[in-house]
């Protein structure tokens, strides 16, 4: 193991985080937070990047390139570091006393999950809003990818990150070159985000809208809003700036763009690339896509019309639900929410009928289409997974026919098939086990099997104590760091982190 | 003909025999010497030894005064390269096989004017898989050729035994327009019918016509033959068998390929479409065969390497209740025994890239001789000229040889089957039947008389 060159990498992805990291202070000079603040947040950013600086030192020699063990290593480690210092303003800015709280945080951001352990959300500093924001948005198409469209001396060592850090189980690169690939990818990730910025921005309430309807101060769609929200939506993050998620905007504009570009997040990237290019005929034949819009249609269907006239008695729910065209606003918006695992929330999903909280739960396995920022099993794996049983089922009474899974008219060679098979059983260990750990802290089994979906998969909301109004505050300690594990395994799906724990990884 | 061969492996050889048979002048050139020696005893011909590429090897050969130059060593790029420097040495005509098909840009069997210096490229793999698919096709014949850019068609039909043609005189049979029986075989026998003629079972009767009239005449002679083709299966994953698997499904044909070498297989799947099943196991394996249901089978295919293994994976299909069998046979020694023992066609990849090089070789007029019936009978294709004595007048005024019998004109109209008061007109593609001892007057009556003094 080439221990120079990690050091040297994670040096600089430290570097490329307080960076990031630094943004957050342009906030609070512009929108007036507290010196203390801007204490913490400059604090944060020189102690992450003296880490960064000392781990370049301390690798500044190092020769060769990276290789695949060595990538595996640098992105899980990079990914549990992550937390450390990515949650080092939540502890500093003095939003959380527990550093497990911090590291819960700040990883539920990197992961795109967008559960919180935060009970007063509108509390926080403009900075560290926005910070919870940028975690998101750096999370999403991945920092490893940053940093290798950063970096121009990985080489082939960066196609050896990047493939570790995107999800999906074919990576295949736009352009020849992984760092063009990279830039390509964060270049389309940007381009949506601005323009759902400014759509968001031009069409959420105003002061005078905030004032008429009875909003939340803090629902004003300013910039810093309107962009924290369009991070979250592209990133398929689900973190609000305000105390009732989405819904606070009571906007009908606000939700129906949202839930478009949620949709459009939880499409493979690869696909606009390919439509830039002008091959879109070819990228519209994907099957992948169509069967995630299909998902997302008979989703919606059951759901509108299961949760219409529905509602506890007297409650706001039973209002949303009041005319058809209120229940598909609603069902669509918590659909592509999970779906896409954003977990936005602008309807109580927990207090729906018994069908449409675990279709809910069973889009939370599904997720998004592979190569978007959605977590999730992904489309394209229980597509292949159907296929490989119907082509099992036909070999059980002609063994002599020789099949393969072909998707979109190409063909999965068997290698990726058998490691499809393999991640949806480590999913499904992983599900069983940290739930089982969760009952034994005490939970009830829906909040404790809907916590370890809502983390494992990235999506945010669970049901019942973790519903989409509630939050992960209440669990203990261990609990939060178990569930702060099983969010880094669903992003780097599984592989990464768990190669670590073989022994024969470590050997020379 | 100043005619160059490159390269005497089985190809070479026959297309060698056959030049020679018909007096043209060759010049055999090869590397390998007991090759070469026991051409020396075989052929009365020009025998250098060399390599085929080589100029010097050329020059020798006189390429610059050839009519033909034919390249079939076993070596795509020998023959490519020797064929272009033929061309720029000032050969006329030039042929290349090639079998590796990274070379074509498309998937047909012959390029011409792609290699800008080759008149013929022949793809021996493909040339079979569509000699194939033709047999299929046509769903009864044992034997096709086409004539006159495909616009004129011979299939050889084995007469049914419930056929309403049996035992009634020929001028009774209502035969689909401009269609003809050119000949019929009976007891490995020769006749020239006249109408007076009945057929009998057993009988097989070469038809000839306008292409698109042939699949008529197949339901009048074999009825039990003729039908609809579903299901077909092919054994053997070779290039072949990939060729004539992707064709046939294109033709709507659910397609069953059953290869032995499992990593074929999967290379199989991955290029073919939805529509064929690979199967992984040995095609003379009755239960696997049974287990498919090649009973229900159309077609069986024999496309393997092994000629023993084609033909008993044939006979097997045959016993198994498949309709009809072909088998692919490279020795061409084995094609006759083939049949004979009940594989209902064969076909020889070798003799079929000799057949499609000899028909680009001219005798006097003829454009192309087809020999059917093992050389018994022959198909010759003529490009009438006016002043010879064949044109400008009613062909019952003619003199023309009274056992030869001209089967079909391709004419300024179309195809047609000409009676005794049409007229034959420069540039038409005239399609005569005959046997190999007339065909020097059959020229004859093509050929503009000389003048003498």
């Amino acid at each position: 193991m080439n221990y120079r060159q990690i050091s040297r990498t994670l040096g600089y992805m430290l570097m490329v985080l307080a960076g990031a990291m630094s943004t957050s202070l342009i906030w609070a000079f512009v929108n007036g937070d507290s010196t203390w603040t801007v204490i913490a947040f400059c604090a944060s950013v020189a102690i992450t990047f003296s880490f960064g600086l000392g781990g370049w030192y301390v690798g500044r020699k190092a020769q060769e390139t990276i290789q695949r063990r060595e990538a595996l290593l640098v992105v899980a480690v990079s990914w549990l570091l992550l937390g450390v210092f990515g949650g080092l303003p939540y502890m500093l800015d003095r939003a959380f006393i527990n550093p497990a709280d911090a590291y819960f945080e700040a990883i539920s951001g990197f992961t795109t999950t967008g559960s919180t352990v935060l009970t007063e959300i509108e509390g926080l500093s403009n900075a560290l809003h926005w910070w919870r924001g940028m975690t998101h948005w750096l999370g999403g198409m991945g920092i490893i990818v940053l940093f290798v469209a950063i970096f121009p001396h990985l080489g082939v060592g960066g196609k050896h990150l990047f493939k570790t850090e995107v999800p999906g189980p074919i990576t295949e690169g736009l352009k020849p070159k992984i760092r063009e690939t990279s830039w390509a990818l964060w270049r389309i990730y940007a381009g949506f985000t601005a323009v759902l910025a400014a759509l968001l921005y031009a069409l959420g309430p105003n002061e005078a809208d905030v004032v008429t309807r009875g909003l939340s101060p803090n629902a004003v769609m300013d910039l810093h809003n309107a962009i924290i929200h369009a991070f979250a939506t592209m990133a398929t993050g689900g973190f609000s700036t305000l105390n009732a998620s989405v819904a606070g905007f009571e906007s009908v504009a606000v939700d129906v763009v949202i839930t478009l570009f949620m949709f459009l997040a939880g499409v493979n990237f690869g696909l606009y690339y390919a439509i830039l290019r002008g091959s879109g005929k070819k990228a519209l034949r994907d099957l992948e896509l169509w069967v995630y819009t299909a998902v997302v249609l008979v989703a919606t269907a059951i759901i509108t019309i299961n949760i219409w006239h529905t509602g506890p008695p007297g409650s706001a729910e039973l209002l949303k639900h009041e005319s058809l065209l209120g229940s598909l606003r609603y069902a669509v918006f918590q659909v592509v929410g999970v779906v896409t695992t954003t977990g936005f929330g602008t309807d109580n999903f927990d207090v729906w009928p018994p069908l449409s909280r675990l279709t809910m739960v069973s889009l939370m396995f599904i997720g998004g289409m592979a190569g978007s920022t959605a977590g999730g099993m992904k489309v394209f794996r229980f597509v292949v997974i159907f296929k490989a049983i119907r082509l099992r089922l036909h070999e059980v009474f002609r063994p002599a026919a020789v099949q393969l899974v072909k998707v979109s008219g190409r063909t999965v060679s068997r290698d990726v098939v058998n490691d499809i098979l393999v991640f949806f059983a480590l999913g499904m260990f992983t599900f069983i086990g940290a739930s089982l750990y969760m009952t034994f802290l005490g939970l009830d089994v829906v909040t404790a099997t809907t916590s370890v979906a809502a983390t494992l998969f990235n999506i945010g909301p669970g049901l019942e104590r973790v519903g989409s109004v509630e939050n992960f505050a209440f669990i203990p300690t261990s609990g939060k760091v178990v569930l702060s594990f099983c969010m880094i395994l669903g992003r780097l799906e599984f592989y990464s982190l768990l190669v670590l724990l073989l022994p024969e990884f470590w050997r020379e | 003909m100043n005619i160059v061969i490159i390269g005497m492996g089985e190809v070479g050889k026959h297309i060698a025999k056959v030049l020679l048979d018909e007096a043209h002048d060759v010049v055999i050139i090869d590397q390998d010497e007991t090759a070469l020696s026991s051409a020396e005893e075989r052929f009365d011909a020009m025998i250098l030894q060399g390599h085929g590429g080589s100029i010097a090897t050329l020059r020798e050969a006189r390429v610059d005064s050839c009519d033909l130059f034919i390249a079939v060593t076993n070596n795509d790029e020998v023959n490519l390269l020797s064929a272009i420097r033929a061309k720029q040495l000032g050969a006329s005509q030039t042929i290349a096989r090639v079998s590796n098909e990274v070379y074509f840009d498309d998937e047909r069997g012959l390029h011409r004017d792609t290699f800008g210096h080759i008149d013929l490229v022949i793809n021996p793999k493909v040339l079979v898989a569509i000699e194939i698919h033709k047999l299929v096709r046509t769903s009864a014949a044992v034997a096709v050729e086409d004539f006159a850019d495909n616009r004129i068609e011979m299939v050889q039909l084995p007469v049914g035994e419930s056929s309403a043609a049996i035992n009634r005189p020929l001028f009774d049979l209502s035969l689909p327009s401009n269609t003809l029986i050119a000949a019929i075989e009976r007891n490995g026998e020769l006749i020239v019918p006249s109408g007076a003629d009945k057929l009998l079972p057993g009988d097989e009767v070469l038809c000839v016509g306008r292409v698109e009239q042939i699949p008529k005449v197949e339901g009048l002679f074999n009825r039990e033959r003729k039908r609809f083709i579903h299901k077909v299966f092919i054994v053997g994953g070779s290039e072949i068998g990939e060729y004539l698997a992707r064709t046939l499904e294109e033709d709507g044909i659910h397609v069953v390929v059953v290869e032995q070498d499992r990593e074929r297989c999967y290379e199989l799947v991955e290029l073919l479409g939805d529509n064929v099943t690979v199967l992984n196991g040995d095609g003379t394996n009755m239960t696997l065969l049974e287990e498919e249901r090649i009973d229900r089978a159309d077609v069986f295919i024999a496309a393997s390497a092994h000629d023993e293994v084609n033909l008993m994976a044939s006979l097997l299909a045959k016993d198994l209740g498949v309709r009809r069998a072909i088998a692919l046979v490279h020795k061409p020694d084995y094609a006759t025994v083939c049949e004979r023992l009940g594989v209902d066609a064969s076909l020889s990849p070798r003799l079929t890239v000799a057949r499609q090089v000899l028909k680009y070789v001219r005798h006097g007029r003829v454009e192309s001789i087809r020999p059917v019936l093992d050389g018994r009978g022959e198909f010759l294709e003529f490009m009438a000229i006016s002043g010879s004595r064949i044109t400008d007048k009613p062909i019952k005024d003619t003199q023309f040889p009274k056992k030869a019998n001209i089967c079909a004109v391709l004419g300024r109209e179309g195809a047609y089957v000409p009676r005794g008061d049409d007229v034959i007109h420069g540039g038409d593609r005239v399609v005569v039947f005959t046997t190999p001892d007339l065909r020097a007057r059959v020229e004859r009556a093509f050929q503009r008389p000389t003048r003498l003094g």
